[in-house]
């Protein structure tokens, strides 16, 4: 039987994870029952893992910046002094404290933790500095962190869902050094930290919620609990806190 | 929220820019164009970074590209090329898909044939304007449906069938391609 226009548009809509629940269950069985679906299917899904691969330079050239600062008559953005990072951080707490009270990871330090984590994204993000330590080898990111910190942080290849690890490197929340692998989807690099809780938990739910673009997941598990953020669509940082968290 | 605009730029736009730079490059199809227009929209985008309250910021300032580049390329003469036929949403995607299947090609092969990156890359940037922005924001830049909607303007079963579409070329012309 031909696929009709909406069965065509409801497959890539569920291949891009926008249907709701009902919808994509329904979608999924139709897939397994129907060999052209199942065919069209795979296509789209191939050409998206290609688009997902392409190289994109990230490039922002110095020339290009320093021409743009002088245009928008602004200082010197990419080496901020002190107290511009702090009132960037100062608006970041504005902006986050009302949503992320109820977020299980702060149980320790409710509302610093999370703005500083946000923090060393964005700084991150800003400069070049990325990671610490730069390898897509778990095996070479996972000692790195020996003698630098106390607890040994669980480290995931994800490269087969579509996620590059970038690298590593160390935040520091609230005195305690923080480790936060460094991954990338597409260009949308991914801070994922660990942090240690006070008493052990049940394995937890995914929760997320948004600021000014920023996507952050959260979830617990035993004594441990992640924070993701980036500005990679919710869907997708879900699916990663998923294949992070299902990993083990 | 700081009212300082230079510190609510460093926070809503300077984070995007790389973003801002590869779309700009993706509808200019030039580096140096993308980059004037970029630093167009970062003016426009300065201007009114007052009155921004959402909390996209990234969409928001894509927004902002997206219509400077528009601009630029109409300026430049360089968007009456795009055929209104190429843009006609009601092209029925069955008959498409009907000759997908009458080939016996495997799925595996499409994909090992989409390991060749600069023959995707070549294809994306032929695709017509209109559907090259919505593939570009949805597979490249990772922004959903209701944001590219946003973005563009265009109705959210517009981008949907423009992104189907846009994919269909793709795998289509791939295929030719290979055979």
């Amino acid at each position: 039987m031909p696929l009709t226009h909406d069965d065509v548009l409801l497959l890539h809509a569920y291949l891009d994870g926008e249907l709701d629940l009902a919808t994509s269950l329904n979608m999924e069985r139709r897939i397994r029952e129907d060999p052209v679906l199942q065919r069209v299917a795979s296509e789209v899904k191939g050409l998206k893992l290609a688009l997902s691969r392409m190289h994109t330079d990230r490039e922002v050239a110095d020339a290009f910046l320093s021409r743009l600062e002088r245009k928008l008559g602004i200082g010197r953005r990419w080496s901020p002094p002190q107290w511009m990072l702090l009132a960037a951080s100062l608006m970041i707490v504005a902006g986050i404290s009302g949503s992320l009270t109820s977020i299980a990871v702060l149980q320790r330090e409710p509302l610093s933790s999370s703005t500083q984590l946000l923090d060393g994204h964005l700084r991150s993000l800003m400069s070049s500095h990325q990671t610490d330590v730069s390898s897509s080898d778990h095996h070479t990111v996972k000692p790195w962190f020996n003698g630098r910190i106390t607890q040994a942080p669980r480290v995931v290849d994800l490269t087969d869902q579509g996620f590059e690890m970038l690298g590593a490197r160390i935040d520091v929340i609230a005195g305690t050094p923080v480790p936060t692998l460094v991954y990338r989807r597409r260009q949308h690099v991914i801070s994922l930290s660990e942090m240690l809780l006070d008493k052990a938990t049940e394995k937890g739910e995914i929760q997320q919620t948004s600021e000014h673009g920023y996507n952050i997941v959260t979830w617990t598990e035993g004594q441990r609990s992640f924070v993701a953020i980036s500005d990679l669509n919710s869907t997708e940082l879900v699916s990663f806190a998923q294949s992070f968290r299902d990993s083990s | 929220m700081n009212p300082d605009p230079t510190a609510r730029f460093n926070t809503l736009v300077a984070p995007h820019l790389a973003d801002a730079l590869a779309f700009a490059r993706w509808i200019t199809r030039d580096r140096a164009d993308a980059e004037d227009v970029v630093q167009e929209a970062c003016v426009r985008a300065f201007r009114s970074i007052d009155r921004f309250s959402g909390s996209n910021a990234k969409a928001w300032l894509l927004t902002i590209v997206r219509n400077t580049a528009f601009t630029w390329l109409s300026d430049k003469r360089r968007l009456s090329l795009v055929s209104l036929d190429d843009l006609s949403d009601q092209e029925r995607l069955e008959v498409e898909q009907g000759e997908a299947c009458e080939r016996d090609i495997s799925p595996e092969a499409t994909i090992i044939a989409l390991g060749d990156a600069a023959l995707l890359e070549k294809l994306v940037s032929e695709l017509p304007i209109g559907f090259r922005e919505v593939l570009v924001l949805r597979d490249i830049q990772g922004l959903e449906y209701r944001e590219i909607s946003g973005v563009t303007g265009l109705p959210l079963g517009t981008v949907m069938s423009r992104l189907a579409r846009a994919r269909q070329k793709l795998i289509t012309q791939i295929r030719q391609e290979r055979s």
